[in-house]
């Protein structure tokens, strides 16, 4: 049974390459794709995933504040931030809870930055097992 | 936590407890014996006394009665009394003494009160113990409470002949025997007290000497005690240099030669420890004063650490790193410095789980700018990079920060990056001037350099007047140029900046641009010397007269001599020989002709580059005013066609293009969130068989063909049931309906749906068709066909 996880960005382009990318080469499960902060929050309640993906920068909420109510209502809750924003804003994010971060553009025809993406789910979920 | 208390005090304590616990049971144990012993023993004496009593008693009544035979017999009254009287008189004992006949009238009542014996009255006596005394038949006693004390009264009958002629009655008082007994209690409590006395005193006298023994000897047990705590006190502290003196020959002794032996142990064992550390300090003192970098380290609080590498103060241009804070080492303004504390909080979490690599990229600063010296502008690039230290268990417990100059290899990377601007610019400038007509160009150059010229002249005459007026008023000079002198420079500099920067002549255009910015400073209140200000716009002109010369030397190579480029022919004249030659191309039959004449009626084409010039510009203002970046590419833009072959299509390019810069290419910052380059509008022209066909092609996002179905819906203009039944091309399709636009937000430019609807309009009243063909994420592509006389339709 592979691991379900909810992907939200307001670029349906994006959110279309980040689903082939988790379950062409990850295995996992798309449960639900959305596009602003509201959404995801929304999204997680009905699925509960084992993980949820977010922009930072997004109409009507932002990903960091989403990040914060998801974890509010679910504190164990795998969060995983894939954002062009660099600095401050994604340590914020990381300071607050989210488990990784993938770095804007989506390289997908890079096998470095498949790598690491690989690594970073895997780090999300070697620090609890199952 | 224990109250401390000392041996010496629990020995003390515990002894005089021990001393009154034992005084206090053996005092207990003699008053009990010597009550039992006081009680037993004035028993033993009641019982004898008693004994005694009983014995004198019975004896008294015996002889009497056998005395008094003779004395009843003869009714001798005064023999009797006698005898009575004087028995009660002589002995303490007897409480009373009676004879009475056998009427029970008393012939004798003698007392202690009564001494002489006569009775009170010679009435019968009537009481139990006289009729007891009556009913005896031989002698016998009985005991009965009398006044003061228990009374025993002896009777026996006086017989003669075995007549009963009276009774003789003897009361004896037990009194002697109670205080007797009396008097021996009092004896045994005397004792009693006197022994308590004796006990207390010797029991105090006791617990003084019990005490001053035991604060003696235990003061001489626990000395050595008290000297081993202290000197184990001490070396607890790390004073490993204390020696344990052996005291006593005791168990304390033994004990102090043990820990005389561990402290030595543990002392050989600490020196060889800062032997080794000493050791290791000085390995890597040498590699931090070996290290070419800035090397220092950060406690997971911010703190920074003393050592760090000998070049760390010249990178970091600070005096001590080790006196700084990482707010000053690293420049962190006041956010940065929380954020860099964050950050630490963060590794220190997450250390374990993440990657190095990735936690160290979120850290605040990776690039640092420092000025070299404090009053110049030339600056030092640092690149700083993050490195975890951890200690055996694995936890981390600082951080390595190293601080790398990389000034040199920046300048060089700056310089070739400038080399690559201008050998790009030489590129663009020869592709441009290759691709303008000739008698254009040379048109630009002609107007640039007498605008040069001018601006020469006014700014040579500028420093005349600025060098005059100092030289006549050396305190007070100043000099003003107005405002409509700076403005007619500003002028003439901007057009040579947009023209310039038009045809792609950049290195003419950003000097143009700098001396724009210098005259600026011209407008300002005297700040600096006017002089210095135009003595740089007038080397900014030496270098545009350069680049115009460089332009100029490039055309010349392009286009060969002056004389062979520019041809100027008024349209006029054209309009007339292609007037002519359309009159001799019915008549001519010779193909050299009509070779000829098509020549002549082609003079007046013009190449596609310039029949969409002006679509060019409208897409380029279109991107400022939207502030997107693109290129507008002609394909084949060289191919030449006739100068109204666009004519009619107005509408639907201006729709199209504009539709494809505002909603097809994406902000920058999407663009390059998804990796984008500059967004990229591509046209491209051709014309068979009678039918123009022009395709309008954007890199940008693409249409979303789902969401315009929906909107349709929305607004009713199909159902939802025939929506789904749609084709690709058709859902497209529903995007020429009308009022229908997947923009976020309607701009003055577009999004309020209409603009598809004139094209697809425009186009039907042509006869023509159009095609959209677009992809999610990569881009549009709208294809119009139309033919060239309106009048006949496409097939």
């Amino acid at each position: 049974m592979g691991r379900t996880v909810v992907i939200v960005d307001d670029s349906k382009y994006l959110v279309k390459q980040v689903v082939d990318f988790f379950e062409g080469y990850l295995g996992f499960t798309v449960c639900a794709t959305g596009h602003d902060g509201n959404e995801a929050i929304a999204l997680y309640r009905a699925h509960r995933p084992d993980l949820i993906t977010l922009d930072i920068t997004m109409p009507n909420k932002t990903g960091a504040a989403a990040m914060k109510e998801i974890l509010r209502e679910f504190p164990d809750a795998h969060i995983l931030m894939i954002s062009a924003v660099r600095g401050e804003a994604m340590l914020e994010c990381m300071n607050g809870g989210a488990k990784g971060y993938i770095e804007k553009p989506l390289k997908f025809n890079d096998p470095a930055f498949i790598d690491d993406f690989k690594e970073t789910i895997r780090e999300i979920f070697r620090e609890s097992p199952g | 936590m224990q109250r401390f208390v000392s041996i010496r005090t629990k020995l003390v304590f515990n002894t005089m407890l021990l001393i009154t616990a034992t005084f206090v049971m053996l005092l207990s144990v003699i008053i009990v014996s010597n009550i039992v012993t006081v009680n037993r023993n004035s028993e033993k004496s009641k019982k004898s006394i008693r004994a005694s009593l009983l014995a004198k008693g019975k004896i008294l009544a015996k002889n009497n009665s056998m005395a008094m035979r003779g004395m009843a017999e003869d009714n001798s009254f005064t023999a009797i009394r006698d005898l009575v009287s004087s028995t009660v008189a002589d002995d303490n004992d007897v409480a009373y003494g009676i004879y009475m006949d056998r009427q029970f009238i008393p012939w004798v009542y003698a007392s202690l009160n009564n001494p002489k014996g006569v009775p009170r009255s010679s009435q019968p006596l009537d009481d139990p113990i006289t009729r007891w005394a009556g009913s005896l038949v031989r002698p016998s006693f009985k005991e009965y409470a009398g006044g003061e004390s228990d009374i025993i009264e002896f009777a026996a009958p006086v017989v003669v002949d075995d007549e009963i002629l009276g009774y003789i009655r003897y009361g004896i008082s037990t009194n002697s025997m109670e205080r007797s007994i009396l008097e021996a209690q009092a004896d045994g409590r005397a004792t009693l007290k006197l022994l308590i006395l004796i006990f207390l005193s010797t029991g105090v006298f006791s617990l003084i000497v019990g005490y001053t023994v035991v604060r003696k000897l235990s003061a001489r047990i626990t000395s050595p005690i008290g000297s081993l705590v202290t000197s184990t006190k001490s070396i607890a502290g790390g004073d490993y240099d204390i020696v344990i003196n052996q005291e006593s020959n005791d168990e304390i002794g033994d004990l102090a030669g043990h820990f005389e032996t561990m402290r030595s142990t543990v002392k050989q064992y600490t020196d060889h420890l800062q032997d080794l550390i000493d050791e290791k300090m000085q390995q890597v003192n040498d590699i931090l004063n070996n290290i070419d970098q800035g090397l220092f380290t950060v406690n997971l609080d911010g703190t920074v650490n003393k050592e760090y590498s000998a070049r760390a103060n010249t990178i970091l241009k600070v005096s001590d790193v080790a006196r700084c804070s990482v707010r000053e080492l690293l420049r962190l303004d006041l956010k940065q410095g929380a954020a860099f504390l964050l950050w630490l909080d963060l590794v220190r979490k997450l250390h374990k789980q993440q990657r190095w690599v990735k936690l160290e990229r979120l850290a605040p600063v990776h690039q640092i700018e420092l000025f070299t010296a404090p009053d110049t502008l030339e600056k030092n690039y640092l690149t700083v990079s993050y490195q975890p230290i951890c200690d055996k268990r694995g936890d981390l417990v600082k951080i390595m920060v190293l601080a790398l100059d990389e000034t040199e290899k920046r300048m060089k990377d700056l310089q070739m990056a400038d080399e690559r601007m201008r050998h790009e610019s030489e590129v663009k400038a020869i592709l441009s001037i290759a691709n303008t007509p000739a008698d254009e160009i040379v048109e630009f150059t002609e107007d640039t350099s007498s605008r040069l010229h001018g601006l020469r002249a006014e700014i040579v005459n500028h420093l005349y007047c600025v060098r005059r007026q100092r030289d006549t008023h050396p305190a007070t000079a100043v000099y003003a140029i107005t405002k409509e002198h700076v403005d007619r420079l500003y002028r003439d500099l901007h057009t040579i900046k947009g023209t310039s920067g038009s045809y792609g002549f950049d290195m003419l255009s950003y000097f143009a641009h700098q001396a724009e910015d210098l005259l600026e400073k011209l407008r300002e209140p005297v700040q600096e010397r006017r002089d210095n200000i135009l003595h740089d716009i007038n080397g900014l002109l030496d270098c545009m007269d350069q680049s115009i010369n460089d332009i100029h030397t490039k055309i010349r190579l392009i286009f060969g001599k002056d004389e062979e480029i520019a041809v100027r022919i008024p349209e006029a004249r054209i309009n007339g020989i292609i007037e002519l030659c359309k009159g001799i191309e019915t008549k001519a039959d010779d193909p050299e002709v009509k070779m000829l004449v098509r020549e002549c009626v082609m003079l007046s084409w013009k190449p596609l580059k310039s029949l969409f010039g002006k679509y060019q510009r409208l897409a380029l203002k279109t991107a400022r005013k939207v502030k997107k970046n693109i290129n507008f590419i002609v394909n084949n833009e060289t191919a030449i066609f006739p100068h109204d072959v666009l004519d009619g299509l107005d509408d639907v390019l201006v729709h199209v293009i504009r539709n494809a810069v505002d909603h097809g290419i994406e902000e920058p910052e999407v663009r390059e969130e998804l990796g984008k380059s500059v967004g990229r509008i591509q046209v491209s022209f051709e014309c068979r068989d009678g039918i123009r066909i022009i395709s309008v092609a954007d890199d940008g996002r693409g249409i979303d063909t789902e969401q315009v179905v929906e909107r349709s819906i929305e607004k009713n203009s199909i159902s939802r049931g025939r929506a789904e039944r749609l084709t690709q091309e058709e859902k497209t399709a529903l995007l020429f309906k009308g009022g229908i636009s997947t923009a976020a937000k309607v701009t003055d430019i577009s999004g309020r749906g209409m603009g598809m609807r004139i094209v697809y309009d425009r186009i039907v009243e042509l006869k023509g068709t159009i095609a959209v063909d677009s992809h999610l994420g990569k881009g549009t592509t709208v294809t119009v066909s139309v033919p060239v006389n309106k009048e006949k339709p496409l097939s």
